[in-house]
Formats: structure tokens, sequence, C-alpha cells
């Protein structure tokens, strides 16, 4: 089961922190993470969000990744620094 | 006639990143058809309510997003007037070969400021299915699907909204049917340049090109819940719906397709005359605006684009 989709199902206990939840489908990148440890598997990922550099050193959507053994994730999500509440003057990344 | 120039958004371009799953997305569960695949692999959709040869093409690739617009001109010669104001305006225009997608005639087009590639043509062959003109039944086939009609209207985000409302009123004669400032400035604007509220929108932006959603326009609010029924029996990724917009009054789903490119299905709205007044939105009721009956943004609707 996709990570997210984990989240979604109540299935993932006593995280520190929620995992961002964007489009779920590896096209937004607002759950973009690195994996500190740990095996998965991939589903397709937008390259504006994971370049092939990035993915070769773990950096994940964690939407699209399927993990195959405990995971040690490290959050790289674009929204962090968004402000609060909408502004014509929208601050990003 | 009273309806000249710009008649109504005629395709829109998509990436997706897998094509067999966006495929089955588009056909099977929004109800489009496929007319045909060209030779670079991209496919080309459409409405079979629609007449024209396809409103909805898509293109594999790495990344998920926006290619381009397009709207369909009342006349040929339409395509060097608007040339020449797109000129004047000092966007730089280039020019599309007849056939580059099939069954479409020459198209120009141009960059906005907020990093739109935006197209005009003339010619369009029609294709099948499409609804029959004489003794007409209220359809040909079956709806299928979602059962959407047309492809609607696209939301796209990106800076400079403000010269977008100024080339779109003065240069190719669309309407600001409804705007939302904020005390810092524009932060949205509904445009249009035919009786629907609205044809194109966008949301102020700082990363140039970006897409918020394409919208396929149902029969009514009835079909909003059948399209819901869909998402939940096909496990879709639905951001936020069925609700309603207070801007446009349309009702609405907003979900995601197999890329993650926002797709909407949107039934209702008011209808807009050209002399009626632009409707406008501030900062303490853009929630209420966007979703009524929410009545406050979703943390998704100002972050989540492709």
């Amino acid at each position: 089961m996709a990570l997210e989709r984990a989240q979604g199902f109540g299935q993932l206990k006593g995280l520190p922190r929620k995992l961002p939840v964007g489009c779920r489908r590896g096209g937004c990148g607002v759950c973009r993470a690195r994996v500190l440890a740990g095996d998965y598997r991939v589903t397709p990922m937008s390259r504006a969000h994971v370049t092939e550099a990035d993915e070769a050193e773990g950096v994940v959507l964690a939407c699209a990744i399927y993990a195959q053994s405990d995971l040690t994730l490290r959050l790289e999500t674009p929204s962090l620094g968004r402000t609060k509440g909408p502004s014509a003057n929208q601050v990003f990344g | 006639m009273a309806h000249t120039g710009v008649l109504r958004p005629g395709f829109i371009q998509l990436r997706v990143l897998d094509m067999p799953a966006a495929l089955e997305h588009y056909t099977k569960r929004i109800g489009l058809h496929q007319v045909t695949e060209g030779p670079d692999g991209r496919v080309y959709l459409k409405a079979a309510d629609e007449f024209d040869h396809h409103s909805f093409v898509l293109r594999r690739a790495d990344t998920a997003g926006f290619d381009v617009m397009a709207f369909k001109v009342r006349e040929e010669s339409d395509l060097d007037m608007f040339e020449k104001r797109v000129v004047e305006w000092g966007y730089p225009v280039d020019h599309v070969a007849a056939g580059e997608q099939p069954g479409l005639g020459r198209r120009i087009g141009w960059m906005l400021e907020s990093g739109h590639r935006i197209e005009l043509y003339h010619h369009a062959d029609q294709s099948d299915p499409k609804p029959r003109v004489h003794n007409p039944d209220v359809w040909e086939i079956e709806p299928h699907g979602m059962r959407a009609r047309r492809f609607d209207h696209a939301l796209l985000y990106g800076p400079n909204i403000r010269r977008n409302l100024d080339f779109f009123t003065k240069v190719l004669d669309f309407s600001c049917a409804e705007r939302v400032d904020m005390p810092d400035g524009l932060l949205a604007i509904w445009l249009t340049a035919s009786m629907k509220a609205h044809d194109i929108a966008f949301v102020n932006h700082p990363e140039p090109g970006k897409f918020h959603h394409a919208a396929f326009e149902l029969e009514n609010w009835n079909d909003i819940g059948h399209a819901a029924d869909i998402l939940t029996r096909y496990d879709v990724s639905v951001d936020i719906g069925p609700t309603r917009h207070g801007i446009t009054r349309g009702q609405t789903i907003y979900f995601f397709d197999p890329s993650g490119n926002r797709n909407e299905v949107f039934a209702g709205g008011y209808s807009y005359y050209p002399d009626n007044p632009t409707r406008t939105w501030d900062a303490e009721q853009v929630g209420k605006g966007i979703f009524y009956y929410e009545r406050q943004l979703n943390d998704a609707f100002l972050s989540v684009v492709t």
C-alpha cells in the first residue's frame, strides 16, 4: 500500500508529523521526502519534483512509494514555507 | 451574429506520466471518447456531445501539467486580426501548421506573462461520435462514465495575472465575470468570451506555467452525484466535493487524474452577458467564494498544482 494511502487508512501510528497530502498521484510534489533508511518500490513520480539524480539519492514522493520494510523518512516538502491563508503574494519554497 | 471573435475553449493539452492509466481515467471514468492517436503518441479525446474533432489532448511526459490551451475563433480572418493585436500588445506570435494536431487547421500561439501558452485556431474537422443535427435524439450513443458533455474551462496558476486580465480583456475581447482582491493585491480572475461564467481563470502564484484544473461540464447536480459515486467506486483521488462555488455558482467536484492533474466536473453556473458588471470578492469572504458550502478554502486549493 502506498505510504500516503496507509496514512489515510490510519495504519501509520505515532508519526511525529503528518505526511502532507496533495494529488496522491505523483504529480504535484507536496509530499516530497528523503528516505534515510529502508526498502521500498516506487510508481511514476513527476520529474519536476524528483529528478533521476534525486531518485538515486532516495528522494521520493510519499504518495508514490510502497514500503517493503520499516522506513525512516525526512520530509523535504516545498510547501513548508507557505504562508497561512490566501495572499496575493504567496510564498513558495 | 452577436458572438464573434473568440468563441470558446477549443482544446487543452496536458502532460501525463502513464498513458494507459490516463486513457482509462479520461475515457472510462470521465466518459470521453478516444478519437485518434497521433504519430508522436499524443492521444486526442472528445465528448460525444461536441461536434469538433477533439477537445482534450494527452501527451506522455516525465512531468505532469499544462502544455497549451487553445480557443476557437469564429472566422478564419479572425486569426490575422488577433495576430496583429497580440503583436501590437507586445507578445511574439508563432504559427503552428494545419495538421500538427489531426483534424485542426492552422493555429497562432504566444506565451502569457503567467508562463502559459495560449493558441487560437479557426478550422476543425468534425469527428464521431457527435450529435445528430436532423431530428436529433438527446444523444446518439448512451453517455457513459461521468457523462461529460464538453471540455468546459481551465484554471491556471502563475505570476502577473493583472497583465493577463488586461491582455484577455483588451486584446482578446474577453470580459472579467468575477475577481478576488486581497489587501495586498489581485488574487484571482474569472474570464469569459461567451455566456458562460468562465472560459478560463487565473490565480496569482509565484511559479509560472502551473496548472490547477481542467473542467468537464455535466448536465446537472444529479450527474455530479453520479460522478461522486464513480470516484468512490474506482478509488479516484478526490480533492473536495461534491460542493458548490460561490464564484460562478457552479456545482462541482475536484479530483485528480492518475498523474496528479486536477480535474473538475462542473454543472450549472449563471449565464453571463457582456454588459454584466464584474462580481467582486474580498479576503474575508473568499472561502465562501471558492467553496460555498464549506465557507473556507482547503489546504490544497492554493498549494497543490502540476
